[in-house]
């Protein structure tokens, strides 16, 4: 089944993601071959609280997929799927035709250096300097001698702007920095896929330009398939190839930043435009 | 009447359920042991941590101790003239219970806390999460580090406490009470046998291990922010407080 097939056929169950108004059907980037992510029926509860109720998405091999939903609505345990940090109560997420909940220990370590997550607050160790954050999975999983790893981390700094910071400790970095110098620790190992959970929250508008700016940048030079979460329509607009919109537990609509911008559907209109009123206010 | 039966019924639920999650991380962090990478470095830091940086507080702990122990026991002697008794049974007090016990509660308010509070701060700041993003296990990186360094660390600080307890027992029978000092060092050699230093020492690495898993295992089940981390510190110190003192009994009774 191709990415167009899966997403095509769900259009017609009203309770899976529709095709965005725009297209006759989804625009795979890869030409239709089987998606490198894949999440179908996803469930999640913590308590009583269910916070992913079927959710189902596609990203294709160089795909740049932004998810957009209201805070709350499980965008970041959607990610934490892909990478597997959760596993889900139903459904399964599939990474490079792997299911991740089903990973022997050893697999999942392989999967998860191919992959880059950049956290919302950057999550960068406190305990250690900027270039020891950034040296970190490298010392933990590459051959690379101390000197390779300088290098290394020099060059990842520079790709963000942040070449010479590498004795400076977390705490004396800005918030654009931290953002910036997480990005750089996600690049280390040279990742095939990048998570990026709300990269431009908390950022002013010029620092949040510049952090979508290295993500198209990185998206294009180094063609990684990335998802990203995040709230913030501009940068939603500026980096994703598609927008999947998360509301009440699934996937309410996919398509391209066009599409989705002319989207009929009454809570991706609410939603992309920030109105108070409306279905998701409503309901 | 209704509330103090669901009251008493929540705590021991709580306590089941605090043992079997600390239970569990022992066995996952023995199953951890058998296989690489180890954490060298970070081993070395916390042998620092918790045995180097900790030396303070037990001389304060030992010196003091001993000699309150000494001014109670020779005030007790004294009065049936036995006061030649006051060596041994400092001897065997401090090495036996006094350092062990009140060294290991130190290190259990001031090590396990701080273990609870850089972990559970690395939970709610998602850097548990990140190092399981890099393909790194918390439990390996973390957990064993801690529980190797506090049980091999807090046997030698205990020695070091017995040291300065008979010298602070010797401060008050000697310098206070112008006993002997051959007197009082001879009665503390003669009365003190391997075993009453092995009973100490066994003890604290058992402590140690308590210490270790009761702070790392609240650090981990940390929720919330800042008021989280501060719950969970204060219940790895009480845990660990508590669990030193119940096992103390039951090795005792094992090691007499």
């Amino acid at each position: 089944m191709t990415a167009h097939d899966s997403e095509f056929e769900v259009a017609a169950n009203d309770d899976e993601p529709r095709v965005a108004d725009g297209g006759d059907e989804p625009q795979a980037t890869d030409g239709g071959t089987e998606p490198l992510i894949r999440v179908e029926g996803l469930h999640k509860s913590f308590g009583d609280l269910e916070v992913l109720r079927g959710a189902d998405l596609s990203v294709s091999k160089g795909e740049s997929m932004v998810v957009i939903g209201g805070s709350g609505t499980g965008k970041s345990v959607l990610i934490k799927h892909i990478i597997g940090l959760l596993r889900p109560d139903e459904g399964k997420v599939t990474v490079d035709g792997r299911v991740v909940a089903q990973l022997r220990r050893s697999d999942l370590g392989e999967l998860r250096r191919g992959m880059g997550m950049l956290f919302q607050y950057a999550a960068l160790f406190d305990s250690m300097t900027v270039g020891d954050n950034v040296a970190f999975a490298l010392r933990q999983h590459t051959r690379m001698n101390a000197a390779e790893i300088a290098d290394r981390v020099e060059e990842v700094l520079a790709m963000v702007g942040l070449s010479g910071v590498q004795e400076k400790w977390p705490a004396e970095l800005s918030g654009g920095m931290k953002k910036r110098a997480g990005l750089a620790r996600a690049l280390a190992l040279g990742p095939q896929i990048v998570l990026y959970d709300e990269p431009t929250t908390g950022l002013d508008p010029i620092l949040a330009d510049q952090i979508n700016d290295l993500i198209l940048d990185f998206h294009q030079r180094l063609h990684v398939t990335s998802v990203t979460i995040t709230h913030d329509m501009i940068s939603a607009y500026k980096i994703g190839d598609r927008i999947a919109m998360l509301h009440e537990g699934r996937i309410e609509e996919v398509g391209t930043p066009e599409e989705i911008q002319n989207s009929s559907n009454p809570v991706v209109q609410q939603f992309i435009h920030g109105r108070a009123e409306g279905p998701i206010t409503t309901r | 009447m209704k509330g103090l039966i669901e009251g008493i019924g929540g705590f021991v639920v709580e306590v089941l359920e605090e043992t079997g999650r600390t239970g569990m991380l022992l066995l996952q962090s023995i199953a951890t042991l058998r296989r690489p990478p180890y954490y060298i470095r970070v081993l070395f830091e916390q042998m620092l941590e918790v045995g180097v940086r900790s030396i303070p507080i037990v001389v304060v702990t030992a010196v003091f101790s001993g000699a309150v122990f000494a001014l109670q026991t020779w005030e007790g002697f004294e009065s049936y003239g036995t006061t030649s008794f006051v060596g041994p049974v400092v001897a065997m007090a401090i090495t036996r219970e006094m350092v062990p016990v009140l060294t290991s509660l130190m290190v259990s308010g001031r090590a396990g806390g701080a273990m609870a509070a850089e972990i559970g701060t690395m939970v709610v700041t998602e850097q548990v999460d990140a190092l399981r993003t890099m393909a790194v296990d918390p439990v390996e990186y973390l957990v064993v580090p801690r529980i190797l360094a506090t049980v091999f660390m807090l046997p030698v600080t205990v020695l070091i406490g017995d040291m300065l307890g008979l010298w602070g027992g010797s401060l008050v029978v000697v310098n206070l009470h112008g006993s002997s000092p051959t007197a009082y060092w001879d009665g503390v050699w003669g009365a003190l046998a391997l075993r009453d230093l092995n009973s100490g020492l066994i003890k604290a690495a058992v402590f140690g291990l308590l210490i270790a898993l009761f702070g790392c295992q609240n650090g981990f089940h940390t929720s919330g922010g800042a008021q989280g981390v501060g719950r969970a510190t204060t219940r790895a110190v009480v845990s660990g407080s508590m669990s030193i003192l119940i096992t103390n009994f039951f090795l005792t009774k094992i090691l007499l």
